[in-house]
């Protein structure tokens, strides 16, 4: 910017300038500085315009795009060679309005919840009642970072990541916020390429209970950049005083190896547990959420992974980071209903539902008949009823899931519904 | 407000100082009320570009606000029935815009009122991905 600075830096003697030449320069280089920065300020208003104008037009095709590969989806399951199938695209398939005055109605208490950006259908939440580990907030500021909040990167890998290498960075707190603009980044700078890839560990300390549960039964978080970072494990430990090391004693947050070498179930088990190293490591994660049973956790680790560089200004920068996480204790009624509702595609009708497979991966298979049930419902003459008709343009499944023993919530992540 | 005018060519907005060049003639010293007049110029003119700064960065906060929508707040982005957040493209929020498209697809143009925000199109994301792994893994 200085070499934009007309207005020179001159001492004046004997109580200011004696010479009119002089004043008038001064008075001349004072304006051109403010038509200068006047110009600047209205050519960064409309700078900013129009980058918001191609975000927008970028995010609406982009969003387009996503409509168009659901779709497509939605087709490859109805013509698949085995069984057709419908599923869960959009949680307005949630349908317990449509029953409120009949025998299937669903009470608002009663309802299952839903959490759509990590795509999770859960047992009725009771909000009073469940709080972040992580998160703090008071009525007069707003959200606070408490002076206990622990947490800390180990980057002992074998990776670009090293002790020693050039990082830029912003405070891992940043990751709790919620605010926009406040997210955790890690650079790692190289001056050549590397074939290894940035990888990390970070530690958060979970403090000492402050009221309410000690336990914990939620964690979700969202890397940054989103789908541009693999998760490889996440592990938890229940001593008192981490030292937030390899020390503590590292459970995985997948302690029953659920599914196991399934590969469905990659992204809805946490990472890091199953018998084949790294084959449960979510690549290029979007946002995740895991509920597991109720836990004393005390500290959690969350393995990082970045593959891909990018080249700025000659240098190879490697970024990874989070720009969400919470532990959370939450609480719920012991069971809870919904009515999902599922069309026939179109030009097509439902003669016959074949089968209801709930998609659930943070309850052992075996337990699954134990939280998940389900009713069909078909629409005969404008009523409501259990009696197939014969043939339907929709259908409704009325779920219903209780909570295991151990106070796991079982989570849907999908209802796969075959027909003929 | 200052002066303000538009080039056709690309409709940047430049804007003029309040304060003007006086050029002056002096052999002794100069009357105070012009000096004055000068230094309150600079001074309402240096208040109003630093209004612009804060303007512009407002507006840049607001802008990451709706798309981003990490603070999952109601005042900038609406809360649908199905879970899902989305901001209005004419709002107070950011400047009214409006967008008829013809989609491929379609007869005819749709007036696209409503986007969704990067958590919902993660999470549309996320959920096509895992569609995706189960009809590749299970055939």
């Amino acid at each position: 910017m200085s070499e934009f600075i007309n207005t020179e830096n001159k001492t004046i003697q004997y109580n200011g300038p004696v010479n009119s030449a002089d004043y008038n320069l001064k008075i001349e280089q004072n304006y051109q500085d403010l038509v200068h920065l006047y110009n600047r300020s209205g050519i960064l208003d409309q700078q900013l315009k129009q980058a918001f104008e191609r975000v927008l037009k970028d995010q609406l095709f982009l969003s387009q795009a996503i409509s168009d590969i659901e779709d497509r989806l939605k087709a490859v399951e109805n013509s698949s060679s085995l069984e057709k199938t419908v599923s869960i695209y959009n949680y307005s398939q949630i349908d317990n309005a449509s029953f409120a005055n009949t025998s299937f109605a669903v009470g608002a208490s009663n309802a299952l919840y839903f959490d759509y950006v990590h795509n999770i259908i859960t047992l009725p939440k009771i909000d009073g009642s469940s709080y972040s580990k992580l998160k703090f907030f008071n009525s007069f500021t707003g959200q606070v970072v408490p002076d206990f909040f622990e947490a800390k990167v180990d980057n002992s890998f074998v990776s670009v990541d090293s002790p020693g290498v050039v990082v830029d960075t912003t405070p891992i707190y940043h990751s709790v916020l919620d605010s926009s603009d406040k997210y955790w980044k890690r650079n790692v700078i190289l001056n050549t390429a590397s074939a290894l890839p940035a990888q990390t560990y970070v530690y958060f300390k979970i403090p000492a209970s402050y009221g309410g549960s000690d336990k914990s039964n939620y964690m979700c978080m969202t890397p940054f950049p989103v789908f541009g970072v693999d998760i490889i494990s996440i592990h938890y430990t229940t001593i008192e005083n981490p030292s937030m090391s390899q020390s503590d004693g590292w459970t995985p947050l997948n302690v029953n190896k659920t599914y196991d070498g399934i590969p469905e179930a990659v992204g809805k088990v946490p990472p890091g547990s199953w018998t084949s190293v790294g084959s449960d490591i979510i690549l290029n994660s979007g946002p995740v959420g895991f509920y597991f049973p109720p836990t004393a956790v005390t500290a959690i680790r969350v393995g990082i992974r970045q593959r891909n560089y990018i080249q700025e200004n000659g240098k190879y920068v490697y970024t990874y980071g989070l720009s969400d996480i919470d532990i959370r204790s939450n609480k719920f009624m012991e069971s809870g209903k919904a009515i999902i509702k599922f069309n026939a595609p179109t030009g097509t009708v439902i003669y016959d539902v074949l089968n209801v497979s709930p998609k659930i991966y943070n309850i052992p298979e075996e337990l699954i008949p134990s939280v998940f049930d389900y009713r069909v419902i078909y629409r005969d003459s404008g009523v409501y009823t259990l009696e197939n008709p014969g043939s339907s343009d929709s259908v409704w499944v009325e779920v219903t899931l209780t909570q295991l023993g151990d106070g796991t919530a079982p989570v849907l992540s999908d209802l796969v519904i075959e027909y003929e | 407000m200052s002066t303000s005018y538009s080039l056709n060519i690309n409709n940047f907005k430049t804007r003029e100082p309040l304060f003007k060049r006086v050029r002056s003639y002096y052999r002794s010293p100069r009357k105070s009320y012009q000096e004055n007049l000068i230094a309150n110029q600079i001074y309402i003119d240096i208040q109003r570009i630093y209004l612009e700064l804060e303007k512009i960065n407002l507006n840049i906060l607001n802008d990451i606000k709706i798309i981003l929508d990490k603070e999952k707040d109601n005042d900038f982005t609406d809360l649908n029935t199905d879970g899902s957040r989305s901001y209005s493209l004419d709002s107070t929020i950011v400047d009214p815009m409006t967008f008829h498209v013809k989609w491929k697809s379609a007869a005819s143009y749709t007036t696209v009122e409503k986007m969704d925000t990067m958590d919902t199109l993660s999470s549309r994301l996320s959920r096509v991905n895992y569609k995706l792994n189960r009809i590749e893994k299970n055939g």
